[in-house]
Parts: C-alpha cells; structure tokens; sequence
C-alpha cells in the first residue's frame, strides 16, 4: 500500500472517531506494515549506500554533566568501533585536556582505556557498543545478518508516530528501536539496561543529515541509569584510512 | 544652558530637573546603603526559584526574539565555584561563591553585587570551603527579606547577614546545635523567610526530630524543631492548600507537611530508600502536590484531601516518566515543565501522561513567565520558549555561558542573571533593550 495513502487512512479513521475506543494517545496501535516493508523503507530513509561503506570517521562534543569533551570516532569493517572522548574522567566530575577516554572493539573484543588504565569492557555492556559499529546502524543490517525481527506496533512516540521494532541480536539480546513512521529513520534505540551503572540503555537520535548518499543522525543523547550523555556530532568523513591497530588493547 | 532650553515647556524644564533632584537623592541614599533595606517590589526575586518560590516570575514585556547577538548583555564578571542561586533585591544581587584558591584559609563567602554593573559591594565569609568532584564551594541560595539575607555555607553554618554591609547578625552552627553531619553532597537547603510570622525555616539535617527549624528573624532564636527524617538537599516551600497555610518539606521518606507550629499536617512516602532528593516540591492549584528525583526514583503527584480528621494525602500517580536530577520543575497551569534527567518535557499534573518532550538541553534549568519559558540548558545556552503545554515552541536561543551550569535563572525587572561556577553574566531581556541599558 502506497504510504501516503496508508496515513490518510488512519488520518480519516482516527478524525471521525471510528477507532475511538482502540486509541488512547500513546497506546499502542495494532501492525499495519510488513516487516520487510518497513525495513525496506528504512534503508532507503537512511542511504541504501551504507551497503559500500568501508570505514568513517566523526568529530564533535561529547557533553556529560553540563562538561564538553570533543570527541573522535572511527568505525571500520567488520564491527570495529573506537571512541576517543577527550579527558573524560569517572562520572564525568571535570575534564583533563588531552586524557584521552578510549571505547573500543576489534578483532580482540571491546576494551575502555581510562584514568585508571585499560581493562575489559562489561560484558553485559558490549553487545550494545559492538551494534553500535555496524554502518547504517542495526536495523539496516538485519537481513544482511539474519537477524531476527518483530514489529510490534505502530504507537506514537513524543508525538511522533513511530513503527516499533524488536530485533533480536546474534548473542540473543532484543533491542528495541523506533523508526519515525514518516521519514523512516530512528528516532529511539532500547537494550536492557547493563548492570554496569554507566552503560547506556536508551539512546534518541534527531537532526539527521545527509553525507554523500547516506543519512547520519547528528544528535545523539544516550541514557544511562542516571546521568545521559549527548553526542553533537560536527563533521563525518566516509572512506577514510584507518590504521587497523586502533581498533585493538594496548596495555 | 542655552536659550532654547531655558525657554523650553515649563513643565518639561521642570519635570527634568525633578528627575534630576530625584537621582541624585537616589544616589545619596544609594551611596549610604539604603537601597539594602529598601521593601522588595513586585519585580524582585529575593530567593531561590523566585518570590513565591515556584520558579515563577509575573513579569511581562520581555522580548520573544533576539538578533544573531543573542539578548543584550549588560556585564559580565568572574565570581568564586558555588552552584548557590541569585537573590536581586531593587539594585542589588546576592550569591554565595567561594575561594579554592586562597591556600591558607580557603573559604566560601556571601557577596553582594551592584546590579547594574556588577561590581563587588560587599563580600563576607560564611563557612570554611567545601570541595567536591563536580564543583567546589555553596550549594544553598541565599534568602533575603527585610534588610537581611538569610545563608547558608556547605557545611552548615547558617548565618543572618545586614544586607547593607554583609555584617553577621547572628549564626548557628547546624552541626554543634543539631548533631548534624556534613553529606556528601554538603548543605543544599535554601532558606524560606516567612514574613508575617517573623521566621526563617530551614533544613537543618539533624538528628532526633530536628531535621528541620524554624528560627526567630530577629535574633535566631530557635522557634521550633520538627522532622525525624534524613535530608535530601531539598528545600522547603510554603503552599495553602484547602485554606491551610503549610511547609512542605521533601526528605528521604518522602513529603512532609508542616503547619506554622512545626506539627504535621500530612504525609506521604516518596522513593523512601533514596538519599538524594534535591528538586523541591511543587503546588499544583488547588490540592497537589508534586515530587521528583533521579536516580530512577521518578515522579509522584498526590492530593491533599481535608477531613474531620485533618489532611492527608491520597496519592494520584508514580511512575519514572519524570526524574528532576537538580532543578525543580514548574507549574503551567495544571501542567508540570521540567527536566526528566536531560529531557525536558511537559506532563499533565493530574494524569502524569506526557504531552512535549525536546532534547539537547543537558540536565538543565527553567523559571517562566506568564509566556515564556527560560530555559538555560547545561552547557550555557539559553532559551526562550513559548510556555505552552501542547507543544515545545523554542522562539530564540543563544550560547551565554560555557561549562556546566547547574544554577537556575534569576529574572528580576526585565533583566536575567545567570551563573556557573567562574562567572556571572547579566542580560537584559525586555523587548526592545539596548546595549546601553536601556529601550529604544
């Protein structure tokens, strides 16, 4: 079904109250869309050129506790991820020019490298950080991973309607994600919360912006149990050269 | 003074140099520290979150827009760590600041600041320095009424300063008077002057029944003493409810009502496990009462119910829809505005059922207006949004501050004060403001 035609739809039915007794502002509405429909969608929402993506780098602001803490972060095939948060300091207290704080994940696992040294990250934790590495984010790579999928429903999220997915990661973790039944792209990313108090668990995703033939979110607030932190990201480089040590421990 | 200006209307000849008598008395009595002990008018904002402490404000015609150049700046001026909010009282603003760097005796200090400028007028030392990660220095707002500013330091002196000269009129030292100990977090409370009753509430963090008092104004005479409860960096805020006077207090069980004798009135438990409760309660016309925390402790609202019996609070919802981590939120109507850790988001008092919601502002802070909300998010930058409860309707924004900023807005006569914790800035938000001082 065409979308626009799918909206007006529920337009109509919702305008002349005939659904009245099944909506109830955030209550969930049942499915209307195929899985594959929406997905489908979803990768042409955020650039079907995520598919050739080798690597890319981005810059910006790492704000936590009210600090600034310009950030770096390299993503390359397959499932690398490194984030450099610069003199980020436990719980955020203050800020240490040029002390780096390093998350990664290579081909060795997913390590932090902080004031006290480096060390493993939570096992609990690494699932999320590890998706967070795939290019296009998850939900573009379900079917290229076979992952699987469920549409739960089509609730309105902040006043935005929203299709809800779960997608079921290869280590048996669900992650939740809200994709703006409008424009097809993320707005709201869930995974059970870590154990580890500053893991994040729900992350939202606005000001999306196009780089070549792909879309990038470039802002990104992640919550964690009790603080959150934001990602204002400034530049995104795709296809750049990586060294591929970065990606991995170093006592 | 030229022809044509002798032969100018009389009565505008005559009226300029009333302005002119009028000035200049003003200046002498200004000059002899009278403005200090001048009445508070309908613009000041003597306390923290405002008159009525509400982080409400009545005033009208300010700008809803700004240039390029963001609202007018009026000063700017370096002030000591503290996260303590800003009374501005005629031409004078109070804070607390503090000096890490005096190595010998580093101290925190009540200062007094020319409005207009913001120079220093006075500074007094009110209690050995508190350190911490986040921010060293005051974490309480100061309290004025009536010639006198009520404060208190990190670590539990309370003090009642002459605003004129930052004199000490008298002090008590929660600690040695109460058994009080000093939290990881400090002192927090801001006094709440009561007027008409000639007294001062405070929480006080004691032990045995005397986690709250209330203090004679005149020479601090221990009124009374309620409260066996620990404190939770929150402070006090009168509501009349069901034609009640009362005090609620927000401590680790959860609210406390008080009448002005100290007795409870109600009570009602609220995250009873958690010791971190700084965002202070909020009236929500005509019978709720509203608290919050982080911390994934949420939100609460209940109703206060009057019976043959006397009060009581049934609660309406609870849920973690809403966690204020410092700032405390506002009432819009039957609506509540705040900061759900670094989400701010509008809910329906009575419902608890969110209807906005807008990102990128950190854990930030917000007083309003009749129509506008004042936002300064957590990294400096403020915001003027359409006080609305349908839809969040940001109208301009500019960056004013860097770094973290913690404290809530002042906005006295049309100006706004803002601070972190290395300096305060003063804007001039009145439409049609210049850089001179004035309007256009």
């Amino acid at each position: 079904m065409n979308r626009n035609v799918w909206i007006a739809s529920w337009i109509v039915l919702l305008s002349t109250g005939w659904m009245g007794p099944f909506t109830g502002g955030l209550a969930a509405q049942e499915p209307t869309e195929k899985v594959a429909s929406i997905l489908e969608q979803h990768r042409r929402a955020v650039g079907e050129g995520w598919d050739k993506v080798r690597s890319l780098k981005a810059e910006g602001i790492y704000a936590y506790n009210g600090l600034d803490h310009p950030f770096v972060e390299y993503r390359a095939r397959p499932n690398k991820l490194r984030r450099e948060i610069d003199g980020l300091q436990p719980y955020g207290t203050e800020r240490k020019a040029g002390e780096m704080a390093v998350r990664a994940h290579g081909e060795g696992g997913a390590w932090v490298q902080g004031p006290e040294g480096v060390k493993s990250m939570d096992e609990n934790a690494t699932p999320a950080f590890v998706a967070e590495s795939w290019m296009g984010g998850l939900p573009f790579v379900v079917e290229a991973e076979g992952l699987a999928v469920e549409h739960v429903a089509s609730p309105e999220l902040e006043g935005v309607p929203t299709h809800h997915l779960k997608i079921t990661v290869s280590d048996g973790q669900v992650e939740e994600w809200w994709l703006d039944a409008e424009t097809y792209r993320p707005i709201r990313r869930a995974v059970p919360p870590a154990d580890d108090f500053l893991s994040p668990h729900t992350w939202h995703f606005d000001d999306w912006r196009q780089i070549g033939d792909v879309w990038w979110p470039f802002y990104v607030m992640a919550e964690e149990k009790v603080f959150s932190r934001e990602y204002l990201y400034e530049k995104v480089e795709l296809e750049v050269e990586l060294d591929p040590n970065i990606f991995e421990r170093k006592e | 003074m030229s022809h044509e200006a002798r032969n100018a209307p009389r009565s505008r000849a005559t009226a300029k140099g009333q302005w002119r008598r009028a000035l200049w008395i003003g200046g002498l009595f200004w000059s002899l520290g009278f403005a200090a002990v001048m009445p508070a008018t309908a613009s000041d904002w003597e306390q923290f979150r405002g008159p009525a402490r509400d982080g409400i404000s009545s005033e009208k015609g300010l700008a809803t827009e700004w240039g390029d150049e963001g609202p007018v700046e009026l000063w700017r001026r370096p002030v000591g760590p503290a996260f303590s909010t800003i009374a501005a009282v005629g031409d004078r603003l109070y804070t607390l600041d503090s000096d890490p760097a005096d190595a010998e005796n580093p101290g925190e200090y009540a200062l007094a600041l020319d409005a207009a400028g913001g120079e220093t007028l006075w500074r007094r030392r009110i209690g050995d320095l508190f350190t911490e990660g986040f921010g060293d220095g005051p974490r309480s707002g100061p309290s004025w009424h009536d010639g006198r500013l009520y404060v208190l330091s990190s670590r539990g002196d309370f003090h009642a300063l002459d605003a004129k000269d930052g004199k000490v009129l008298w002090s008590v030292d929660f600690k040695q008077q109460f058994g009080a100990e000093v939290q990881t977090w400090a002192f927090t409370s801001a006094p709440l002057v009561i007027p008409d009753l000639k007294r001062v509430l405070v929480e006080t963090g004691g032990t045995e029944g005397r986690a709250v008092a209330a203090f004679e104004l005149d020479q601090g005479k221990l009124i009374w003493t309620a409260i066996d409860d620990t404190v939770v960096y929150s402070s006090p805020v009168e509501m009349k409810i069901h034609g009640q006077r009362q005090w609620v207090f927000l401590t680790q069980t959860g609210l406390w009502s008080l009448d002005q004798d100290g007795k409870t009135l109600w009570r009602a438990p609220f995250v009873p496990k958690l010791n971190i409760k700084p965002a202070p309660p909020v009236f929500v016309a005509p019978d709720l009462v509203f608290a919050s925390a982080s911390y994934e402790a949420g939100a609460k609202v209940v109703r206060v119910k009057k019976t043959e019996a006397g009060f009581k609070a049934e609660d309406v919802w609870q849920h973690q829809l809403m966690r204020n981590h410092f700032n405390g939120s506002v009432a819009l109507g039957d609506h509540l505005i705040g900061f759900d850790k670094a989400t701010l988001k509008s809910i329906d008092a009575g419902t608890g059922e969110k209807t906005w919601a807008a990102r990128g502002l950190g854990m930030g802070s917000l007083i309003r207006t009749e129509e506008l909300l004042i936002i300064l998010s957590e990294r400096g930058k403020l915001v003027l949004a359409e006080a609305s409860t349908e839809s969040y309707k940001p109208l301009a924004q500019h960056q004013v501050l860097t770094g973290r900023c913690w404290t809530q807005p002042t906005l006295s006569d049309g100006r706004l004060y803002l601070r972190n914790g290395s300096e305060i800035v003063a804007l001039d938000l009145r439409a049609g403001a210049t850089a001179a001082g004035g309007k256009s």
